[in-house]
């Protein structure tokens, strides 16, 4: 069975430097999504700060790797990256804010930023349901580009 | 995996089999299911102005035709869909007030309840492990393979080139009604308005046919705490999930169980 993948994959130490870079990055952000960041869709070396605790170069690995914890205006927010062969395959969050005006806010930045992470990641879905696309919207969807990629 | 897709009813139909299935099957499977699609069409577009439909909206076929009416059984099976999904809803998913002036138009229960008979027709010819999804409402049959879920993306509606949540199922309906790819084109029943309260509404559930009927009715109701109290009442095996047009995301308890992380990480096979 052949995984359908939609945008090139990050090489594993890429992701887990991303998260601990982004996640040491100065200042306090105005959501939990905007502290994180999503990694992007390359496949070229990141700067060469690291986390002291990001993965050696020697892919693909296998394992969880934890970004440190992040304060924001709404709390803290904690993530940890699931790799498998050298593929992001979860983002598990380890902390969110809760209480208050921030559930809303969480409602939405969480699962935005798993998904933006799935999406350019490894996007290992095998269906999309999304309001209906017109015939010629289906050429611009993701779904014509997972039905392109499972021929 | 096996893919198909043809262009029927204004939008696209994907179907997906394992590659376990032999081509020939999946071929004949699929254009038994695609058949069956075009069939419905030609029967139940408003767009043809021949079509039974479009008959019956402008008055030349009345209700009491129907009997001996070779698509009699089908457009009355629709009918009584209509009827259930306008109790189920409180009248917010009229099928008899779409549109200026409010008219007949059963469209918003066809596709679904066409796809969820396309989908038993799939699993008839052959294919009891198949994903189809009818230009965004998905069906999906059996296992994927190897005892691991289908994984179905729910789109950002806002953003639809990338998925909000993940949600993995082992057979099921997941439908999405909103206004991210046609614009807002459901309608508030009897105010000639078009319903943009909620940018999108996804319901999960056994079949297709209710669950796109209830999208389609928590969209049309046009009022996100009217919408959220309702969805949160739907029949046991029902789920939702909604994004109003600022971005904010509202889920059932049950749906943020199907889509946690470590339900949504189900480890698959390269």
């Amino acid at each position: 069975m052949r995984r359908t993948t939609l945008a090139l994959v990050a090489t594993t130490a890429g992701i887990a430097l991303l998260i601990g870079v982004k996640a040491l990055s100065a200042g306090p952000s105005r959501s939990a999504l905007a502290a994180i960041g999503a990694p992007q869709p390359t496949t070229s070396s990141h700067p060469p700060r690291t986390s002291g605790s990001s993965a050696p170069a020697k892919p693909p690995a296998t394992g969880r790797y934890t970004g440190s914890p992040v304060d924001n205006p709404y709390g803290t927010i904690q993530v940890q990256a699931v790799l498998t062969n050298g593929k992001l395959t979860n983002i598990v969050v380890l902390q969110q804010t809760s209480g208050g005006r921030s559930d809303e806010i969480d409602a939405y930045a969480l699962p935005v930023l798993k998904s933006e992470a799935l999406t350019a990641q490894s996007a290992n879905i095998d269906v999309v349901s999304g309001a209906t696309y017109t015939s010629q919207g289906y050429a611009q969807s993701l779904q014509a580009a997972l039905d392109a990629a499972g021929r | 995996m096996r893919t198909a897709v043809e262009h029927i009813m204004g939008t696209a139909i994907s179907i997906a089999a394992p590659d376990s299935v032999a081509p020939q099957q999946f071929q004949a499977a699929t254009a038994v299911a695609f058949g069956y699609l075009r069939h419905i069409d030609d029967v139940f577009s408003p767009f043809r102005k021949d079509s039974p439909i479009s008959h019956l909206r402008d008055g030349r076929l009345r209700l009491s035709d129907l009997d001996g009416h070779p698509h009699g059984p089908a457009i009355r099976e629709v009918l009584d869909l209509c009827e259930v999904l306008k109790q189920a809803s409180g009248g917010a998913f009229d099928a008899w007030a779409v549109g200026d002036p409010p008219g007949f138009d059963p469209s918003g229960a066809v596709k679904g309840w066409a796809a969820e008979h396309a989908s038993g027709l799939l699993v008839d010819a052959g294919l009891p492990r198949h994903a189809l999804n009818a230009g965004g409402d998905v069906r999906v049959h059996g296992v994927r393979t190897d005892d691991f879920p289908w994984r179905v993306g729910i789109t950002d509606p806002h953003r639809p080139d990338t998925v909000l949540a993940v949600v993995a199922i082992h057979a099921g309906a997941v439908a999405t009604s909103g206004v991210a790819e046609r614009g807002a084109h459901i309608w508030h029943p009897h105010t000639t308005r078009r319903a943009t309260a909620l940018a999108q509404v996804t319901v999960t559930g056994p079949d297709l046919t209710l669950a796109d009927g209830y999208a389609t009715a928590a969209v049309a109701m046009n009022d996100v705490r009217a919408a959220h109290t309702w969805l949160r009442g739907l029949d046991p095996g029902h789920q939702a999930m909604t994004v109003d047009p600022a971005g904010h995301v509202w889920r059932t308890a049950g749906m943020a169980a199907l889509t946690r992380p470590s339900v949504a990480a189900a480890p698959r096979s390269g």
